[in-house]
């Protein structure tokens, strides 16, 4: 290996980890931009002139889109591995790893329950019909109980990596449920989302697809072991 | 002695986790109890399906528009209404004044009128005045109050058409059984 070979490996080491930091930053703005963009009707009207519940239905979308952002941030963190992150100098250790998930299951969770709470503050009781995920009851209903089961996903996914000790070798199979819990959240977001296909927002799926793509690329590129994964 | 020490840490951020949810409900709470507190009128007015129907007696133009996604509008909406999301309006911009013509009343609506009151406020926005939303609740409410609704499933479109105009002409004869 000569100097050049090692300069250039170098510097390309450090375009990749620009890359890199510019699409999270892009995938980590932009939601929040399109959440602005499509709720700024309400912020030249006071609380008391909203509909009831529909500052929460706001919120719980603005917990959705960062749910999509953050998910996808894990699952591109995990599958590039930690031998291709530490060569490019963006490796957060595990602690990193747990706290993106803790984030995901966090907004999962508030983007549910502000849900459940706005149509029930709206009803005037407790909208039981959400509670219980229902895939055959029309395209609505079927959409909404995608998400729920991506949220069980999630949450197992993460008890089987806090029990991998107890679990030996299956957490490991069973952490990848992640991925369907993922694409299940895509979906959701996909068919009942309002911002999801609306320009800003397909621009975030743009980056946070280009991480996903370079995540990959790396993890093979790496060829990491699986003893040096953080997932 | 390290594992026990993780084995804390996880739990104390599972806690952490379910906890951050307490604050975002109190919020909520909060929130809720505010707006019972109602002492304004609201910036999009939400009229109620006797007045719609009053509306399609007096022969005044009422459009419906169903801001749902197409496959829900295609399983059941109100007769005559348009699909048009808040999507779809974005794209549209100002040309959506000049196709809905001079309307007397645009009702926006959805399942629960969550995504209706957006629409209606975007409509007020592109300064389409008379845009409103149900105080039944969207197409729920109004499948509740008894009133016809058109799409697969349910009666075709002439048909859907001809009982909403004989609500209108007698609301009695509509009224959801009790």
């Amino acid at each position: 290996m000569n100097t050049r070979t090692v300069v250039s490996g170098a510097s390309a080491e450090v375009g990749v980890t620009a890359i890199v930091r510019v699409l999270v930053v892009l995938a980590l703005t932009l939601p929040g931009v399109q959440w602005l963009a499509t709720s700024q009707t309400i912020w030249a009207v006071s609380l008391d002139q909203l509909p009831k519940g529909q500052i929460l239905y706001l919120l719980s979308k603005l917990a959705a889109l960062y749910a999509i952002a953050v998910f996808a941030l894990q699952i591109s963190y995990g599958i590039s591995g930690a031998r291709a992150r530490s060569m490019l100098g963006i490796d957060l250790g595990l602690r990193f790893h747990r706290a993106l998930g803790f984030s995901v299951l966090f907004l999962l969770l508030a983007h549910g329950g502000l849900f459940v709470a706005a149509v029930s503050v709206r009803a005037g009781h407790f909208a039981s019909q959400y509670a219980v995920p229902d895939l055959f009851g029309g395209y609505y209903v079927s959409r909404i109980a995608l998400g729920w089961w991506a949220g069980v996903g999630v949450l197992l996914a993460m008890a089987v990596a806090l029990c991998r000790t107890q679990l030996k070798r299956i957490w490991r199979f069973a952490h990848w449920l992640s991925i369907p819990a993922a694409a299940a959240v895509v979906v959701h977001s996909w068919s009942i989302g309002t911002e999801s296909r609306m320009p800003i927002m397909l621009s975030a799926y743009l980056c946070m697809g280009a991480l996903l793509f370079l995540a990959t690329y790396l993890r093979f590129q790496f060829s990491a072991s699986p003893k040096n994964t953080a997932a | 002695m390290q594992g026990a020490r993780r084995e804390n840490n996880s739990r104390k951020a599972w806690l952490l986790s379910l906890l951050g949810i307490v604050p975002i409900l109190a919020v909520a709470a909060g929130i809720s109890v505010m707006s019972a507190r109602r002492s304004v009128p609201l910036i999009v007015p939400a009229v109620s399906a006797e007045t719609v129907l009053s509306y399609i007696r007096e022969g005044r133009k009422v459009i419906f528009i169903d801001s749902r996604e197409s496959a829900e509008f295609a399983e059941s909406h109100i007769p005559g209404a348009i699909n048009v999301s808040l999507r779809d309006l974005e794209e549209l911009g100002p040309r959506a004044k000049q196709l809905l013509q001079d309307p007397d009343l645009v009702v926006a609506y959805c399942l629960k009128d969550f995504r209706g009151y957006e629409v209606a406020r975007a409509l007020q926005n592109l300064e389409v005045r008379d845009a409103a939303t149900l105080s039944e609740q969207g197409i729920n409410g109004w499948k509740k109050r008894g009133l016809p609704v058109d799409g697969a499933g349910s009666e075709d479109d002439k048909e859907a058409a001809r009982k909403l105009q004989a609500c209108a002409e007698s609301p009695q004869s509509c009224k959801a059984p009790s």
